[in-house]
């Protein structure tokens, strides 16, 4: 309605320039007059205002529309002013954009928006698994257990169990305590932090609430949550990015000259460096172009050469993730395996602590050293510069997923050693995890930590010093620049700690949200002050997509094992929600036998085999149909593109028709005249 | 609140300015107040109408640093020296975030035509090319050493009538500008002023 005012108020167009008579600008004073009559002209905002006032012109239909559109249109104002007021950030947003661009402010939103996620999924856990548990403990607390008479619940054991699990601690001294908070024992384990706080019985007032179903159900919508965001996020990004197939190399030029000057950019040194930076990337362009060009005409030997290193830098890639893969595996076995709590005796708690954390470590080292060598050796390799960048990144990724997927595994193959007694701990070689859920909880919880503490002392200690030396030293190598693949892959890192954890820590996602609130104002600072203007700009709309891609990725890979563990692993006896059942799965299967029989049948069959294949066939013919009408959008562009080249050239044709006719015609009336 | 410096702003200004540009209240008080703060320096009243120079409205600090400043300026002022507050506003709103890409873009090439004749040509990408590399066309010592050799930029206008120049007359028109924009989903997050 009125939005169609605002689109397209096209400025008077400026004076035409014809001070030559050739030909040529006859021609294009034509062509101008002709693309005028064909766009709509709209005037400037003083005189679509005057417009308005005068003649009643443009104004949205009042009258006939009613008061209740009116209304709706106040109201929708209203939200907006609202949204915009509540608009957390957007000064200091603004503020890192006037420094280093729109790239980098993409990390800072991107980083927004991932607060957003965890606040939601944070609310979630604590309001209907943490608060129902913790405040409503001691009143009216019934030992009924959900399905009591089936056969997957085993009351008896799990009693029997629970009692063993006792945690002997002596909070005597400071340091005691603060250890054991930094590794998620003793004091720290029986709280509602970890999993195996959690009870598996009803809690009864006026209506019943039973823990072990919340708890399941929670987590599982919050995983859903997470979808949800993810997918409203990536669908408006996506929007932009995959547009069209052609590769945007095509369009690098064009790029450079028309879309490199970041408008929002307000501080003066950086604009300087800017200007700087774009000639040396200019410059780089032209000298890539010729390198290319080259490239093709490469003899069969240096091609075969190319492919050997090629071939060389693989396997030494693959070398160094299966080195990580052992070092996490190694140092996870030695902490749990090797070390038994008697062997402590005499040893210095520090060295207890640092055993404790030495998986966490060896993950966190892992992930900061092992992508400088991959940065290094991919110069080696001969690709493309902006190919480099992205095999550099997709390296990266590999390595921080395969590390947590290593991780994952390792543990896991702890929680099944099978020699086990009936309270399913395990005996003689196998770790005597009383509370496996629990167990696992604290690795995450050290990991976030861990990865809290290098990022504060990256940016409180080792980028101002980088900054220091490059001013004493006068090395311009060492000054940190602010890398946004590689805070964006940290980001994503953290967040799939949090969903890897937060079944096994509910209050996870709280440590999580907590970490990325400091590091928004940890990275403001490290950008504003520490790091110089990037040399090479990351371009934002890549970035957006890339980020989504990769937090997409890294959640399925989170879920399989989430999904895996509640489906098929059994829970501890002595602890948790689910210490009863066989399953974690078989607490809805007894919610659902427990219902109407036509409910509990439609649910059964709705998690019949039969009815998910279909599904999967209707969403895979789905998917054919969506990528056919894709590439014949993509051949009528194609046709398109063609058809506005012809009727260019017809209209050029044309032109110089008139313009001939007009000139002989003119020839002629002067020849009469003579 | 911060309504004190829109007393000369009346709420059914307000009212129609917010269906005519892409701002909300706040955001036009914001520009409201950017703008008189200026008229605090120089004053220059034709009639009841508060006129800003054209050199006082390109040394704010979200123009100050950019090398197309004089060009917007020209392009939403229609080329006078003075700008009133309705073509300020005009100006912002089009490079606010919720403008939509055709507008954008259609400004966009306004202001990268330097001489106005609704052709990028090869003169205009000179041009463009020189306030990339140097700014604004007022540092001497830049433009005789720092910017790029006649050689490098032809190449450069080279390649991009390579892509972009469908109908192979050496010029950039508004359609072919567009052809390209849409295909880059950077210049939507590039061509913007947060005020």
């Amino acid at each position: 309605m009125f939005s169609n005012n605002k689109i397209s108020p096209l400025p008077n167009n400026g004076v035409v320039d014809d001070s030559s008579g050739s030909q040529v600008s006859q021609r294009r004073q034509a062509v101008v007059t002709v693309e005028q009559n064909s766009q709509i002209w709209t005037p400037h905002l003083s005189e679509r205002l005057r417009r308005r006032t005068e003649f009643g012109e443009l104004k949205p239909t009042k009258k006939s529309s009613g008061n209740l559109e009116q209304k709706i249109i106040q109201i929708r104002r209203f939200l907006r002013e609202v949204a915009f007021k509540l608009e957390p950030w957007r000064e200091s947003v603004k503020a890192i954009e006037g420094h280093h661009g729109s790239g980098v402010a993409s990390y800072f939103l991107f980083l927004r928006w991932s607060i957003y996620l965890n606040f939601g999924f944070f609310m979630l856990l604590f309001g209907l698994i943490v608060i129902p548990q913790v405040a409503f403990k001691k009143k009216n607390y019934t030992t009924a257990v959900l399905g009591i008479n089936s056969s997957y619940v085993h009351v008896n054991y799990s009693q029997h169990c629970s009692q063993q699990y006792i945690l002997n601690y002596s909070s005597t001294s400071v340091s005691e305590i603060l250890l054991d908070f930094l590794q998620g024992t003793g004091w720290m384990e029986k709280t509602p932090l970890f999993y195996g706080y959690y009870e598996g019985k009803e809690l009864n007032y006026d209506k019943s609430y039973i823990i072990p179903l919340a708890y399941i159900l929670v987590c599982i919508f919050s995983l859903i949550y997470s979808v949800i965001m993810m997918a409203k996020k990536s669908a408006s990004n996506f929007q932009d990015s995959i547009y069209d197939a052609t590769p945007s190399s095509h369009y690098q030029f064009f790029t450079l000259v028309f879309l490199s000057w970041d408008y929002t950019m307000t501080d003066e040194i950086s604009a300087k460096l800017k200007l700087k930076s774009l000639k040396k990337q200019i410059i780089s362009e032209l000298t890539d172009k010729q390198y290319r060009q080259k490239r093709k005409n490469l003899t069969t030997y240096q091609y075969a050469r190319i492919i050997f290193i090629r071939v060389l830098v693989n396997i030494f890639v693959l070398l160094c993730l299966g080195t990580g893969a052992y070092l996490i595996y190694f140092t996870t076995q030695f902490t749990t395996f090797h070390v038994k709590p008697d062997e402590f005796h005499g040893h210095h708690e520090s060295v207890r602590f640092l055993v404790e954390y030495l998986p966490s470590i060896t993950i966190s080292a892992l992930n900061g050293f092992i992508p400088f060598v991959f940065s290094f050796i991919t110069k080696v390799e001969d690709y493309l510069p902006q190919n480099q960048v992205i095999i550099i990144l997709i390296r990266t990724i590999l390595l921080r997923l395969a590390s947590l997927i290593f991780l994952v595994a390792s543990l896991y193959k702890e929680v099944m050693c099978t020699p086990k007694d009936n309270c399913n701990v395990g005996v003689a070689d196998c770790p005597p995890l009383r509370c496996w859920e629990t167990y696992i909880g604290q690795q995450f919880y050290k990991l976030v930590i861990m990865d809290f503490l290098i990022s504060f002392s990256l940016c409180v200690i080792v980028e101002p010093l980088r900054k220091l030396f490059s001013r004493c030293l006068k090395i311009s190598s060492l000054e940190p620049q602010f890398d946004v693949p590689k805070n964006v892959l940290d980001l994503v890192y953290t967040q799939s700690l949090s969903w890897l954890g937060f079944f096994f820590a509910p209050l996870l996602p709280c440590m999580v949200l907590l970490k990325f609130f400091g590091t928004f104002y940890l990275k403001k600072l490290s950008a504003l002050k520490w790091c110089a203007a990037l040399e090479k700009p990351y371009k934002a709309s890549k970035s957006q997509s890339l980020f989504a891609t990769v937090l997409m990725i890294s959640f399925f890979f989170c879920c399989l094992p989430i999904g895996y563990i509640i489906c098929y692993v059994p829970p501890s006896r002595s602890c948790g929600p689910f210490r009863v059942y066989n399953n974690m799965y078989d607490i809805l299967t007894i919610t659902v036998e427990l219902w109407p029989l036509t409910a509990s049948m439609i649910v059964r069959f709705l998690s019949s085999s039969a009815f998910i294949l279909t599904i999967i066939v209707i969403l895979i013919l789905f998917l054919y149909h969506c990528a056919q009408r894709g590439s014949a959008q993509n051949e009528t562009i194609k046709l398109l593109r063609k058809q506005l080249n012809a009727e260019r050239k017809e209209k050029f044709y044309f032109m110089m028709e008139a313009n001939n006719t007009a000139t002989i015609v003119a020839e002629n009336k002067a020849s009469r005249k003579q | 609140m911060g309504l004190s410096p829109s007393v000369l702003l009346t709420e059914k200004d307000l009212v129609n300015y917010q269906e005519l540009t892409y701002f909300n209240k706040q955001e036009i008080l914001q520009a409201y107040r950017v703008f008189r703060n200026l008229k605090k320096q120089s004053i220059r009243d034709r009639g009841e109408e508060l006129q800003i120079p054209v050199q006082m409205i390109m040394n704010i600090p979200e123009l100050k640093v950019n090398p197309f400043r004089d060009r917007l300026c020209s392009v939403f002022s229609n080329n006078r020296d003075y700008m009133n507050f309705e073509e300020f506003l005009d100006m912002m709103s089009v490079l606010s975030s919720n403008a939509p890409k055709d507008l954008k873009a259609h400004y966009a090439f306004n202001v990268y035509d330097f001489n106005n004749d609704q052709r990028l040509c090869e003169e205009d990408l000179m041009q463009l090319l020189d306030r990339l590399t140097c700014g604004l066309p007022n540092d001497p010592s830049c433009y005789m050493e720092g910017k790029l050799s006649d050689k490098e930029k032809k190449k450069i206008i080279k390649e991009i009538f390579a892509i972009a120049d469908l109908d192979r007359d050496q010029e950039l028109s508004f359609s072919e500008f567009c052809h390209i924009i849409d295909k880059s989903p950077d210049f939507i997050t590039s061509f913007i002023i947060h005020l």
